[in-house]
């Protein structure tokens, strides 16, 4: 980065550092930053003089919608928040071993010196680290308790085998799959909820709160319920006595303060979002400058869109078969929201999961549009569906709509197989696919494009290993059932993330449990009756790896063909197919049959203390890859969420780029886009854009009231670029 | 191993593990010992107001207020698992006789369908009005 700055020869050590702004839109004396007339810039000093590494942050309320964007200073303090659309802001210093500075109003085309305020003690400063600082204070059940021996034994879940599956289910597979533990909201019990005889009593009421009580109490209970509320009642009590995490997180460096952060405040503060996109995946050039795209899972029937050059949201519902007899959530709840009441304010019936973006820019989302009964004819065995002849379809909870900007209306494509996430393939038919409880199904959108025949423009099979090894696909035996080395063998593989390779066409899925697996499914040249399954379980207690992990959710796969994932052991893994040196079929290819294809990387931040079986208290929750230097760090990088650490983690070069947003504190997000508005433009040309998607915006900052937001991250050259 | 087997022995070991002389989490299909237990709270409008309120307060935001199901449980699907069932439908999963039902609840279902057990939570007596609830959504099925 010096080197750039020196090269670029236009920037001067900034000598004075004061808190007053001046006017005037381009370079000031000797020693201030170069600005435009729609940028502000300046120096942040503290009583220890110039702050390298810490944010700015300006926010306004002024536009169409709520509107912030972050920067980072450089190592003589100095920053420059380029290109803000004309309003008034209100500029602030946030950074670790600070605490907020009071807040500046300005404009742009102004120079704004910035006085930061160094955090009176260590406790004051860590009130702005990071979720998974806090959350690595939480003490697990000791390794020697497990296996859980249940309510007459030792409290814990009979089906917690390890501390390691215990830790999954809280982490991604559990309470962090929806929440950001460690947050303010979280690591301290509000005091709306009530008055208890003991904060393990406030956890058990807290856990079966609001109307995912039901669920998150069951969830307690998978644990083991005692230990479990223990263990939280542990925490925010020692929390609560004045612990805090001792280590401070390290301040952006090097490429880490040349990112830009913009946000827009977008839905309602009732509604969370699930997935975002922007472009297609396939080619980041699709639909430059346009929409950005968002769906809400349980909150709401809505897709909500953004239009970034307006600074604006609007909202589309997404329509249902009107013939359905969908219910929708229940509208009861086990016990009152300390936030909401008895306000029922998750409503909808078509629950969107995931959405994509096509060639033509147009959206599809996964979303409920008629109940499982209601499934069409060319579902069932007799309809001589040719996958229906082999698997009857009918189980899937969602199937597709999609949304062309043009018309501005929805199609509605009811398929067999249940939908969950969704990936395009590089191939003439644009091939679409996805799948969900132990079915994978596609849909040729340009046959359906062409006919509007939805039944004969899909196939979807069950996942079929070649155990018997003679390459083709034959009688099988069911999951339950032994290996049978004269047949193939049936596996009950949910596909959670859905990716087909642009490598060799294969479409890989992660499957979801202790200690997971990906599945890699290549279709043949006939599929369904061509379509053979590979299985890799995630290395864990196997020698033969060169890294021990579990539990996969999020997976992409790059150009070259190679997998990637998150591990809810606190690691983001690569699976090279290429490496693997034994055979990949026959009776023995049932999991364990290339543990060489692996390898992890543990991600940043800290990890728990004492021995346990996990490696960081971060938690992943999804993964993509960068194939098309949307970004700006290089072409096929892999992209992490830190839903923990609220931040993006890009692997460069083997080493993490942490892109963390530093307001509001609590970001959590599911999904990565990537677009080039204009490839000539630079850097401003270019972004990743994903959305908040804790299920909890009223655990985020400001409280209740809060909304999600859309995000667009950029990289400049260097940190005053403007 | 793959994860129905990981499953199928969980849910094993979870019955051992258990060794009293109730069941443990409910059985597919129903248990012969608790088919057997008789119900000993009249199906009377007082039993079906009190399981009405229990339901609506623990069971509903899973099972739909109606308890026609169909409501998506996250966690459930993450794994590849179903909606919740139409406990208004002719179909019972785990047994069709009140005392299966009541097993359903006291014990849990097998653990991959996130039911825990309501025992400690609930009482029997509790449990039995919640039983003689879900048995008037649909008076005519047995």
């Amino acid at each position: 980065m010096t080197s750039r700055l020196c090269h670029r020869g236009v920037y001067i050590v900034v000598l004075v550092a004061g808190s007053l702004a001046g006017a005037g839109a381009v370079q000031r004396g000797s020693g201030a930053v170069q600005i435009d007339n729609d940028d502000i810039g300046g120096v942040v000093t503290s009583a220890k003089g110039p702050e390298a590494g810490v944010w700015v942050i300006a926010e306004t309320k002024d536009l169409p919608t709520g509107f912030s964007r972050s920067v980072v200073t450089d190592d003589r303090g100095r920053y420059v928040m380029p290109d803000l659309p004309p309003a008034t802001y209100q500029l602030w210093v946030r950074g670790y071993g600070l605490v907020d500075s009071p807040k500046v109003q300005s404009a742009p085309g102004k120079i704004v010196n910035l006085t930061a305020v160094v955090a009176p003690n260590p406790r004051a400063a860590a009130e702005y680290y990071p979720a998974n600082y806090w959350f690595s204070l939480i003490k697990w059940p000791d390794k020697s308790q497990f296996p859980g021996t249940g309510p007459t034994g030792n409290g814990i879940g009979t089906n917690m085998k390890s501390q390691g599956q215990f830790i999954e289910n809280v982490k991604t597979d559990g309470c962090l799959s929806c929440h950001q533990l460690g947050n303010k909201a979280t690591r301290e019990i509000p005091k709306t909820l009530g008055t208890f005889e003991s904060s393990q009593a406030a956890w058990a009421r807290r856990v079966a709160s609001g109307q995912d009580g039901g669920q998150m109490d069951s969830q307690i209970t998978n644990l083991g319920r005692q230990p479990a509320l223990a263990m939280f009642a542990d925490w925010t009590d020692r929390i609560a006595a004045g612990e805090y995490p001792q280590d401070a997180p390290p301040r952006p460096q090097g490429v880490e303060r040349n990112i830009v952060v913009t946000q827009w405040d977008w839905a309602d503060p009732r509604e969370y979002f699930h997935d975002v996109v922007a472009s297609d995946k396939r080619n980041p050039a699709v639909a430059p400058y346009g929409p950005v795209y968002g769906v809400h899972e349980n909150s709401s029937d809505h897709m909500t869109v953004l239009d970034p050059a307006k600074n604006a949201w609007r909202q589309e519902t997404i329509p249902y078969n009107p013939k359905a007899t969908l219910g929708g959530r229940g509208g009861t709840m086990p016990n009152p929201s300390p936030y909401w009441g008895e306000e029922v304010i998750w409503k909808t019936k078509i629950n969107a999961h995931s959405n994509e973006i096509d060639q033509k820019g147009r959206a599809w989302n996964t979303s409920v549009t008629r109940t499982a009964a209601e499934m069409p004819d060319y579902c069932k065995a007799e309809s001589g569906h040719p996958s229906a002849t082999l698997t009857p379809g009918g189980r899937g909870n969602r199937q597709l709509t999609v949304y062309d900007p043009k018309t501005k209306q929805f199609d509605i494509v009811d398929v067999c197989f249940g939908t969950f996430h969704l990936n395009f393939a590089a191939d003439a038919n644009n091939t679409l696919w996805s799948g969900q409880g132990g079915l994978v199904g596609w849909l040729n959108t340009r046959m359906w494009d062409e006919t509007k025949d939805a039944g004969k423009s899909q196939g979807w099979t069950a996942l079929i290993l070649d155990t018997n090894g003679n390459g083709k696909r034959d009688a099988a035996v069911e999951p339950n059932d032994p290996v049978d080395p004269t047949k193939d063998k049936r596996i009950q593989a949910s596909f959670y993330a859905v990716m087909p390779s642009p490598a060799d066409g294969s479409v890989w899925g992660s499957v979801l449990g202790f200690p997971g697996s990906i599945v890699r499914l290549n279709p043949g040249a006939n599929p369904p009756e061509t379509a053979l399954a590979e299985v890799y379980s995630v290395p864990w207690n196997d020698p033969k790896a060169s890294g021990q992990g579990y539990s996969p959710r999020g997976l992409d796969v790059d150009r070259n063909g190679v997998a990637w994932t998150v591990l809810s052991s606190g690691q983001v893994a690569s699976f090279d197919r290429r490496n693997c040196k034994g055979p990949l079929n026959g009776p023995n290819a049932i999991g364990s049959q290339c543990p060489e294809g692996w390898s992890l990387y543990t991600v940043p931040g800290p990890n728990f203390k004492g021995d346990v079986e996990a490696s960081a208290a971060d938690s992943n929750y999804y993964i993509w890859v960068d194939k098309f230097n949307s970004l700006g760090l290089g072409d096929n990088i892999p992209i992490a969420t830190g839903n923990q650490s609220g931040a993006l983690l890009a692997l460069v070069g083997g080493k993490f780029v942490i892109l963390r947003v530093p307001y509001p504190l609590g970001f959590y997000n599911k999904s990565i886009n990537g677009r080039i508005d204009d490839a000539k433009a630079g850097w401003k040309g270019r972004g990743l854009w994903t959305g908040w998607a804790n299920r909890t915006p009223w655990h985020i900052e400001g409280g209740k009231g809060t909304t999600s937001k859309a995000v667009h991250f950029q990289v400049r050259p260097d940190p005053l670029a403007k | 191993m793959t994860r129905a087997v990981a499953t199928a022995l969980c849910v094993t070991l979870a019955m051992v593990a258990r060794g009293t002389a109730t069941p443990a989490r409910q059985r597919r299909g129903g248990d012969p010992k608790a088919a057997a237990i008789k119900n000993p709270v009249a199906a009377d409008a007082a039993s079906i107001a009190a399981g009405r309120d229990i339901f609506r307060r623990h069971c509903a935001s899973c099972h739909g207020a109606d308890g026609k199901g169909g409501i998506v449980n996250s966690l459930v699907e993450d794994r590849g698992g179903p909606p919740t069932p139409d406990l208004t439908d002719d179909k019972w999963d785990f047994g069709s006789t009140d005392g299966d039902i009541f097993a359903v609840v006291k014990y849990g279902t097998p653990p991959e369908l996130f039911m825990g057990p309501w025992d400690g939570r609930l009482t029997d007596t509790e449990i039995w009005n919640v039983v003689n609830y879900v048995r008037s959504l649909a008076p005519g099925r047995r």
